[in-house]
C-alpha cells in the first residue's frame, strides 16, 4: 500500500471547509501519476482533431526527450473520454520495437487557475522524424536497401499489432515515426480498436468512418462494417509507394473521387475481381468507373524500377480485402530477401540534424505522383540535443 | 424517456429471491464490501457480467491503494461501474447510474430531480473516475478468470459422464462461485487461471462428482492438465476464501 498524503490527514474531506478542500485537492499525492511539470515543453510538434502534441525535455535528465499528447476533455460532464481510454489500453498492451512506446500518463496540478481540474498527457518516447516529413524533404534520399528497411519495419509493426488483435485504422505517412537511429514506430492509436474474427457468425458492425481519405481502402469507401486487418495493409501499400513517389499516390478530395482514383489505378471494381462486392452498402450508390484496366505495376514502374517492389505493391493494393496480402505474407516476399538487402537507416539520417515532422513542413504539392521539388524553408529557433525544431 | 431505465418499474415488477439490503446501515469494516452494491446496480443497469466483474475488481484495487475510511464506498462503487462500462466498451449512461444508485440506496424514493443534488452527484462520479484511474496508474484492463473457466468447463464436458454433465449444474454453479468471489478483495491475490480452477473444483466437491480415471482421494490431480503451478494447499486456500464470502454476508430480516 502506498503512503498517501490523504492517509496522514486527520480531517476528512467531508468535514473540511472550502479552502481546506481546495488545499486537499491541490496537494493530493498520486504515487503512480506524476505531475506533467516534470517535463519542460520545448515545441509544439503536432495538431489535429485529436489535440496537441508537444516535444518536451525531462527536467531531471536534459538528454531525455519525450512527446506529450494532451488528452482532450471536450465533454467534461461525461468524464474521461472513452476514446482516450481505449487508446491508453491499447498502448499499454502493445510493447514492440516498431510501435511507439507509452512511458506514462501525467497530469497537471489541480489549482485554482484550472478550477481544480487536471489536464492529462500521454507521454511517449520521442521520435525525431515522421515519414511524411522525411518524404517531403528532397534532401533526404533513401537507397533501395533503406526503403526496404522502412517497409519491413512497417509490416513488422502491423504483424505485431494484428497478432494482438488490434486494428490501427489510421495508417498514413504522418503516423509513421522514425527515430534518429532509423527505428520505425507506428504511432497514433487514437482510432485503433480491438477486433475479433467472428466465430459466432455474427458480423462486426464497426464504423467505416475511419482512415484518412487518401489511405482509405475500397471496402471502407463502399460502406463495409465487417472489416479487419486488410484495411491497414492497404494503407501500408499506399505508404510503400510513397517511398518512391514522395507524395501520396491517390489524393482524392471526396469519397467518390477516391474510389475513381482507386479504380483508375487498380482496375474496375466488379464482382468478377471481388466476389460479393455488390452486397456492400454503397456499391450501388457510388459511381464506379467501368472497363478500367489494372495498372498498378505499369504506373508505378517509372518510380519504383525494382520489379520485386512492384510485385509486392501489386499484392498490397488488391481491391478484394480477402485476397490482399497480410503482413506475414508480405514480409516473406522476395523484395525483402534479395539484394540489396534491407539496410540500416541510421547513417543516412545522421546527416540530417533537423527534426522532420509533417506538421512543421510546408504543405506538400498535391499533384499526383509528382516529384516534390520545392526546397523547404527552415526557420529554426529552438535547439537541443543536436536536433533543431522548426517552429511555425 | 425511452432509453432511460425506469427504476420505479424495476422495483415493482421484479420478483426477488435475494432480500433487499439496506446499504446505509451496513458496516463495511467487517469484511462485507460494496461489491454487492455494484452487482445490484449493475444488473439493474443491464451491464454485461464482465463489466460488473471489472467494476468490482477496480473497486477492490482502489481500496487496496488508499485508506478506505476516507472515501464514500457508494461513490467509488458508482464510479467503478461507470469506468468499467468504458473499459469494456459496454457504456453505461451516467444518468442511469445516478438514478439506479440513488434508488438502490434510498429504496422506494422517487427518482432524483435534475437539480443541484443531481449535478453534484454527477460531478462527484466523474471526478472519482479520474481519481480511480490516477490511483490505479491508468492500468484498468483486467484479465478475467471467466475465459479460462469457459475453456476448462468445455474440456470437462467431454470428460464427465454425459448423464452427470446434463443432470448436475456444474457450469452454472462454478460461474456463480466465480461471480460471488468478486465480493471479496482476496480475488486480487490469485491468478485468473487458479481462480477458475478453484470455482470448478468447489462445484465438483459440492455435487460429489468424481472425475473418471482420477483415483479416490486424489481431488487435486484433475486440474494439472490445465494448470501446472497450483499447489494443493493453495487450491484449498482459494476454495475456503470462496466459501468465506457467504459467511460475511449481512443478515437480512
Amino acid at each position: 500500500m502506498q503512503n498517501n498524503n490523504a492517509r496522514e490527514r486527520t480531517a476528512y474531506p467531508q468535514m473540511m471547509n472550502n479552502r481546506e478542500k481546495e488545499k486537499y485537492i491541490e496537494n493530493y499525492n498520486f504515487p503512480y501519476c506524476d505531475e506533467s511539470a516534470k517535463y519542460e515543453k520545448v515545441a509544439k510538434i503536432g495538431q489535429g482533431t485529436f489535440g496537441e502534441v508537444f516535444k518536451a525535455k525531462d527536467r531531471r535528465n536534459s538528454q531525455k526527450f519525450v512527446a506529450m499528447k494532451k488528452v482532450l476533455m471536450d465533454n467534461e460532464k461525461e468524464g474521461f473520454p472513452i476514446t482516450a481510454l481505449r487508446e491508453i489500453r491499447i498502448l499499454q498492451l502493445l510493447k514492440h520495437e516498431n510501435v511507439v512506446n507509452l512511458i506514462e500518463i501525467c497530469r497537471t496540478k489541480a489549482t485554482q487557475s484550472n478550477r481544480y481540474r487536471s489536464t492529462f498527457y500521454l507521454v511517449f518516447e520521442f521520435c525525431e522524424h515522421d515519414l511524411a516529413g522525411l518524404l517531403s524533404n528532397v534532401n533526404v534520399k533513401f537507397s533501395l536497401g533503406e526503403i526496404k528497411k522502412v517497409v519491413q519495419q512497417l509490416l513488422n509493426g502491423l504483424y505485431y499489432i494484428h497478432s494482438n488483435k488490434i486494428l490501427h485504422r489510421d495508417m498514413k505517412a504522418a503516423n509513421v515515426l522514425i527515430t534518429k537511429n532509423g527505428v520505425l514506430k507506428l504511432a497514433d492509436f487514437g482510432l485503433a480498436r480491438a477486433f475479433s474474427t467472428n466465430k459466432s457468425g455474427v458480423p462486426n458492425r464497426f464504423t467505416n468512418r475511419v482512415v484518412t481519405l487518401w489511405y482509405r481502402p475500397p471496402e471502407l469507401l463502399l460502406g463495409e462494417r465487417n472489416y479487419g486487418p486488410p484495411v491497414d495493409l492497404w494503407g501500408a501499400g499506399c505508404i510503400m509507394a510513397e517511398m518512391w513517389t514522395r507524395s501520396p499516390i491517390m489524393q482524392g478530395n471526396s469519397e467518390q473521387q477516391q474510389l475513381t482514383l482507386i479504380s483508375q489505378l487498380c482496375g474496375s471494381i466488379t464482382p468478377q475481381v471481388w466476389p460479393n462486392v455488390d452486397t456492400l452498402e454503397l456499391y450501388r450508390t457510388m459511381e464506379l468507373p467501368q472497363q478500367q484496366k489494372r495498372k498498378v505495376k505499369e504506373r508505378l514502374k517509372p518510380y519504383m524500377k525494382d520489379p520485386y517492389a512492384c510485385d509486392l505493391l501489386d499484392k498490397l493494393l488488391v481491391l478484394d480485402p480477402s485476397k490482399r496480402a497480410d503482413a506475414d505474407t508480405a514480409l516473406n516476399h522476395d523484395f525483402f530477401w534479395t539484394d540489396p538487402m534491407p539496410c540500416d537507416l541510421g547513417k543516412m539520417l545522421a546527416s540530417h540534424t533537423t527534426s522532420m515532422f509533417e506538421f512543421l513542413a510546408p504543405p506538400r504539392r498535391s499533384t499526383q505522383m509528382r516529384h516534390h521539388s520545392l526546397p523547404r524553408p527552415t526557420t529554426s529557433t529552438v535547439q537541443d540535443g543536436g536536433y533543431i525544431d522548426r517552429v511555425f | 424517456m425511452k432509453d432511460v431505465i425506469d427504476v420505479m418499474e424495476l422495483q415493482n415488477t421484479k420478483q426477488r429471491r435475494n432480500p433487499l439490503l439496506d446499504y446505509k446501515k451496513l458496516d463495511f469494516n467487517k469484511g462485507f464490501t460494496p461489491a454487492r452494491f455494484i452487482f445490484e446496480c449493475g444488473i439493474k443497469l443491464h451491464g454485461q457480467p464482465l463489466t460488473l466483474a471489472t467494476a468490482s475488481i477496480l473497486m477492490h484495487r482502489f481500496f487496496k491503494e488508499v485508506d478506505p475510511s476516507q472515501y464514500d464506498p457508494f461513490l467509488i462503487a458508482a464510479s467503478s461501474l461507470y469506468l468499467a462500462g468504458k473499459v469494456k466498451d459496454d457504456p453505461l449512461k451516467i444518468r442511469d447510474i445516478i438514478n439506479v444508485a440513488h434508488n438502490t440506496l434510498h429504496r422506494g424514493s422517487s427518482p432524483l430531480e435534475i437539480g443541484e443534488e443531481y449535478w453534484n452527484m454527477r460531478d462527484a462520479i466523474v471526478q472519482a473516475e479520474l481519481l480511480i484511474m490516477r490511483v490505479l496508474k491508468f492500468e484498468v484492463s483486467i484479465s478475467h478468470p471467466h475465459k479460462y473457466m469457459l475453456h476448462y468447463l468445455k474440456s470437462l464436458e467431454g470428460w464427465l459422464e454425459k448423464e452427470q454433465w446434463y443432470n448436475l449444474p456444474i457450469a452454472k454453479v462454478s460461474a456463480a462461485f466465480l461471480q460471488d468471489f468478486h465480493h471479496d478483495p482476496s480475488i486480487l491475490e490469485y491468478t485468473p487461471q487458479h481462480i477458475a480452477i478453484c470455482c470448478i473444483s468447489l462445484a465438483l466437491q459440492f455435487y460429489g462428482v468424481q472425475l473418471p480415471l482420477i483415483e479416490d482421494g486424489d481431488d487435486e490431480s484433475w486440474f494439472t492438465v490445465f494448470v501446472k503451478d497450483l499447489q494443493k494447499d493453495q487450491h484449498w486456500e482459494i476454495m475456503e476464501k470462496i466459501m468465506d464470502v457467504y459467511n460475511v454476508e449481512p443478515e437480512t430480516s
